[in-house]
């Protein structure tokens, strides 16, 4: 039986706050009851769970006790030491490849549109954690059985290998998974998932033949398509759009096409910098640039 | 939304009207501003016919560009004679193979009309959306699905 320091039960915590939420008008209509949180479901694709827990008696003050409502049943869990835990294992980097190529940028002092800072400064590990999770949501749109965010970003952390880019992350870490996975077939045992903050805590003990096989089933198919990302790019472009989802893919190129029109050397490239920033002009010769010529209105290219 | 219909179908026929005048003025207009394409009035047909040719990374893109108050939902037909483009419902063609360049409601202000010269320099912006299109599958400029 756990013991927390809380006053009051789980149960009347999480009962509160979400009496709390309710009464105001900002969230009251975007709160989903889940088993363990409560949903704030803002709209598109974004939501914030909130966790009612109190903290447990015992010598590790970041352990927490929250209630599963649908087993009935109270868990312990640490998010402070998982977090610790899995930045420790995607900071085992010394530099990634866009660090690497942020300070180069900066040591030129090449003249950049600017980037989110997080975009270097994320390692590779935690980009490939947020690539596998986008795509799982994808994945299992109309599946059962999804992969859940914290056995993903655990099994990430525990294969990950110190790769220094995105792309070898996700390839590597997938193919040590499928091997793990296929070994522990071979050799009789069951493939398991545990918390590395909190050993006796499983992440597959609730797991029944179908979680597996929809796991197995995930990873493989998530495998095969990053194969296909091998070729060039040209040839490749659907499986990216298959695996992150069609705006995705879309809103990252635009991102990409605007940061590296001031400095690119391709005609094309410039110009879809300056449509893309509305700063495009024609001139007589159908040429675009930003200063000579007619400006161009704002339109939609219609029809398809 | 009736007034404005009227409105538009007025100036539709004041445009057909004077249709000789109207394709000059617009030629007049077009051609000041833009040196690519030559045009000629075409009065058995009753239309402005251009041709033109944009190069971009070495590559020649020929077209055909017709204009006339009497061709139905808008006056523009820009058509891409060489290289052979074929169909394709992501690169903005309508059915006949003419570049669907601007949204015909929502571009338009209402009861008017799309002025010629307005819809040019958009050619040049369809060719290096098409470019990178070749290249990544996808249109990056703003877009409106039929």
């Amino acid at each position: 039986m756990f013991q927390s320091h809380a006053y009051f039960s789980e149960e009347r915590i999480f009962d509160e706050l979400l009496r709390v939420l309710k009464a105001d008008s900002t969230y009251e209509d975007k709160l989903v009851e889940k088993n363990r949180c409560i949903r704030i479901d803002y709209e598109g694709d974004f939501h914030m769970d909130i966790l009612p827990a109190s903290l447990a008696r015992g010598n590790d003050e970041e352990v927490i006790i929250f209630q599963d409502r649908k087993l009935n049943s109270l868990f312990k869990g640490n998010p402070k030491g998982f977090a610790t835990w899995f930045l420790g294992k995607a900071n085992s980097l010394t530099s990634s490849v866009l660090q690497r190529f942020r300070n180069a940028m900066i040591e030129s002092k090449v003249d950049t549109e600017p980037l989110p800072e997080d975009l270097y400064t994320k390692t590779p590990l935690q980009r490939s954690v947020q690539l596998t999770k986008r795509y799982r949501d994808i994945y299992f749109k109309n599946r059962d059985y999804p992969v859940s965010s914290i056995v993903i970003t655990t099994i990430f952390g525990q294969f990950y290998g110190g790769e220094d880019n995105i792309y070898e992350t996700i390839d590597k870490v997938l193919e040590r998974i499928k091997n793990e996975y296929n070994q522990s077939i071979k050799s009789h045992k069951v493939f398991k998932i545990f918390n590395p903050v909190i050993p006796e805590e499983e992440f597959t003990d609730s797991w029944t033949a179908k979680h597996y096989e929809s796991f197995f089933n995930f990873i493989t198919d998530y495998y095969v398509l990053w194969q296909e990302l091998k070729q060039s790019f040209e040839r490749s472009n659907p499986y990216y759009k298959e695996l992150f989802g069609h705006h995705v893919y879309r809103q990252s190129l635009i991102e990409k096409e605007k940061a590296f029109a001031n400095t690119s050397d391709d005609e094309i490239t410039k110009a879809l910098g300056l449509i893309l920033t509305g700063e495009a002009r024609s001139d007589s010769r159908g040429r675009i640039d930003s200063i000579i010529g007619e400006k161009h209105e704002e339109h939609s290219n219609f029809g398809g | 939304m009736k007034s404005i219909q009227t409105s538009e179908d007025n100036i539709i026929k004041v445009n057909r009207l004077h249709w000789i005048s109207f394709l000059e003025t617009h030629r007049f207009l077009t051609e000041k501003k833009f040196h690519w394409v030559e045009w000629q009035l075409n009065k058995k047909s009753r239309w402005l016919e251009g041709k033109g040719k944009l190069t971009f990374q070495k590559q020649t893109y020929k077209f055909k560009l017709l204009y006339s108050p009497f061709f139905p939902a808008r006056y523009d037909r820009i058509y891409i004679t060489s290289p052979s483009i074929g169909y394709n419902n992501e690169i903005h063609m309508y059915g006949d193979l003419a570049l669907c360049l601007y949204h015909p409601v929502f571009d338009v202000p209402n009861g008017q009309i799309m002025p010629l010269h307005r819809i040019v320099p958009w050619i040049s912006e369809w060719i290096i959306n098409y470019k990178k299109w070749q290249k990544y599958g996808i249109w990056f400029s703003d877009e409106i699905a039929h």
